[in-house]
């Protein structure tokens, strides 16, 4: 029983890191129709936003993550009117624009921040024992405060005017525009809200592991299979398949050993052959 | 008539006296004279060094760079590599190898073609995908761990680290004498070159020593969380946790989330900085953990000789402070600085000659290349083990295992 609540709380860690990651990189892709190569670098900024707002100058670990959030995901804000939304009129260019973000924020962090890995460390100490299975305070709160954000981001799309709007959007530009909705405000909020989804697992995480200016690119790789999985633009699909591959990744190194890496691109072919749109996806062309 | 002479004399007098003063106090007190300033080099020595500067290995790869660069220093402040009536100031020219030994190959490339470099430090897992280009070009390189690199098909390659095997050997041979009763081993391997060379190092020890290899688990090398593999070989009832073959972020994290589910058993580090691993584990996770290495970890400076305590000094004052120092590589550079003014000559062939005929001093002794016996080439120095426990928020030496001489001879 302790092994296998085990397997659950790391499997729903994993899971929701991956949720919270492609469900920002979905947002983007559906409303702004934008590939966001740089979306992992925002994950990585956001570990360090917190190291510094956190472990420099020394404020509280929830305020630092919660400044850290508004912060990267103004800076998305800033990302959507200084670039995307000059080249948005076409594909390509947004994606290169993207790929130059991409491999210059990294360079651009590691001049500002240096090389070095920096450390958060464990910001709420202790452990508690579920069904015998000794399991870190840490640990869980990173799953409630996911789970948390993930409702928000919920009730904002699905319950508010600015959600209406992007929904639109997403779902007709043009019409969007006839009915007198402000795309380039859409678009911008969207970036807001999926930079600050990035941020925001960033900054949980980084207590668990470390921070350097190089943990962008492996997070993208996985939310890009989430995204695919769950299907392109949908935000239930990317959570839904962001707990799959979590459970399937951490199942896979415990009852199949180093087969993590392959796990990944099996499910998304499995899925793939039956459902070409995602799990829970419309968007059959891009 | 007479009072022109009188004062010619006086004058040659007092002109005698003028120059002869200085002579006079130089004979009088010479060690007081300031040392004649070292002469200028006149001609330039290009030093490579292929390691990891980012990514995974980067904290390892920059402690080695600056170690190379606090060699040259030194070298150039006492006016350079003397080769006859020439003296050669170096100069330290590092490559990113981002841990890639299709990026290493490049490197090497551009440094021995476009720099003329003939002396490389390199690391893992870069080391044997540069090794054909270096012999092709008879350039010496120093080499970390990883013995197959050792032989005769490639004589410029050196190693001054014992290898894996010994490392490895070592530990369990102190882990066997400390704690008899725990024999069932878990392995954590970061899933690449570096990793597998060093899982595969340790697999022929645990038979030798008749350790149980119970699991092992490959962590990608970009691993997010590693609590689904420590949850895995913990659940194999394992007794000693090997992750020597994780970069040091990874065992750090090992270190952590193994006591964080009640794990306090011996881990074992062999492959990575400790200072940096207690960093992320946290000090007071990381008591019980083993680090052994070729040399001593700079942190147990009770044990350090006067060199390595001089370096470590001058580290502290270049980089402000003892973030990442890494001494081992200081030796790369001394030797082959050794061998040159030894050789009298930047011929490979005399400098290959002169490594395999003198002693050569390092930061922790006087040493003579070996290992004919072993890897069929004499390119191996034979340092004994030191084996360090984390212990009471610090490093300590518990126990110094010396390779049998047979082993290499």
């Amino acid at each position: 029983m302790e092994f296998w609540i085990q397997l659950v709380i790391n499997s729903l860690v994993l899971g929701l890191t991956y949720v919270l990651v492609a469900s920002g990189l979905s947002l983007v892709l559906g409303i702004n129709r934008i590939i966001n190569f740089a979306h992992g670098e925002f994950y990585m900024l956001g570990g360090f936003g917190v190291y510094w707002i956190s472990i420099v100058f020394g404020a509280n670990y929830f305020i630092a993550l919660l400044i850290t959030i508004i912060i990267l995901g103004a800076l998305g804000w800033v990302v959507q009117r200084g670039f995307y939304q000059r080249v948005q009129a076409s594909l390509l260019r947004t994606v290169i624009v993207s790929i130059g973000l991409m491999l210059s924020i990294p360079a651009l962090a590691q001049l500002a921040f240096g090389e070095k890995t920096r450390v958060v460390g464990t910001v709420i100490p202790g452990s508690v024992h579920l069904f015998g299975a000794p399991v870190t305070v840490e640990r869980l709160a990173i799953i409630l405060i996911s789970i948390l954000v993930m409702l928000g981001l919920w009730y904002v799309v699905q319950r508010t005017k600015f959600g209406l709007m992007m929904r639109v959007v997403a779902e007709n530009r043009e019409v969007a525009m006839l009915q007198g909705i402000n795309v380039k405000n859409a678009n911008s909020l969207s970036m807001f809200i999926g930079c600050g989804l990035a941020a925001a697992a960033g900054g949980v995480f980084a207590p668990l592991a470390w921070v350097s200016p190089f943990l962008g690119a492996g997070i993208l790789f996985k939310a890009f299979i989430v995204v695919i999985l769950g299907g392109i633009g949908t935000i239930t699909g990317a959570a839904a398949a962001g707990l799959l591959l979590g459970f399937a990744e951490v199942m896979g190194v415990t009852f199949l050993g180093g087969w993590i890496d392959v796990i990944p691109f099996v499910i998304v072919l499995l899925v793939l052959l039956f459902r070409p749109t995602g799990l829970l996806g419309r968007v059959k062309e891009f | 008539m007479r009072s022109k002479k009188l004062l010619k004399l006086v004058g040659a007098i007092v002109l005698a006296v003028v120059i002869a003063i200085p002579f006079a106090v130089g004979c009088a007190a010479p060690e007081e004279a300031p040392a004649p300033a070292p002469a200028e080099p006149t001609k330039t020595l290009n030093y490579g060094v292929v390691v990891a500067l980012t990514g995974p290995g980067a904290e390892w790869g920059i402690g080695h760079l600056r170690a190379i660069h606090l060699w040259a220093d030194d070298v150039n402040a006492a006016g350079g590599i003397r080769v006859g009536n020439e003296r050669y100031r170096v100069e330290v020219i590092g490559g990113d190898t981002k841990s890639d030994p299709k990026v290493a190959i490049e490197i090497a490339s551009k440094l021995i073609h476009e720099d003329g470099v003939g002396f490389i430090t390199v690391n893992p897992p870069c080391n044997e995908a540069i090794q054909p280009l270096l012999t092709e070009n008879k350039v010496f390189s120093m080499v970390n761990r990883l013995p197959p690199l050792l032989k005769p098909e490639w004589p410029y390659a050196f190693s001054i680290t014992p290898d894996g095997t010994d490392v490895s050997r070592a530990t369990y041979i102190w882990l066997q004498e400390e704690h008899p009763e725990l024999t069932r081993v878990g392995n954590i391997v970061t899933d690449d070159i570096f990793g597998h060379g060093s899982y595969d190092l340790a697999v022929p020890v645990y038979e030798e020593l008749g350790f149980e290899n119970v699991v092992v688990q490959w962590m990608p090398v970009d691993v997010l969380d590693v609590y689904p593999f420590v949850t895995a070989i913990l659940a194999k009832g394992v007794d000693v946790i090997d992750a020597s073959g994780a970069y040091a972020e990874q065992g750090g994290l090992v270190v952590k989330v193994a006591r964080e589910l009640g794990f306090w058993g011996p881990i074992l580090l062999t492959g990575v900085l400790p200072g940096l691993m207690a960093e992320i584990a946290g000090w007071e996770k990381a008591e019980g953990s083993v680090t052994a290495g070729g040399w001593q970890h700079t942190e147990n400076w009770e044990d350090a000789t006067e060199k390595e305590l001089e370096v470590y000094n001058k580290y502290i004052r270049k980089y402000g402070s003892a973030d990442k120092i890494n001494s081992i590589s200081y030796n790369d550079g001394w030797i082959f600085q050794q061998a040159i003014e030894k050789a009298q000559s930047l011929d490979p062939d005399k400098i290959l000659e002169a490594l395999h005929t003198y002693e050569f001093q390092t930061l922790h002794g006087t040493y003579r290349f070996t290992g004919k016996g072993r890897y069929g080439i004499d390119n191996q120095l034979p340092p004994p083990v030191w084996i360090s426990v984390f212990t009471g928020g610090t490093l300590k030496t518990v126990g110094v295992v010396v390779t049998p001489p047979e082993y290499f001879e």
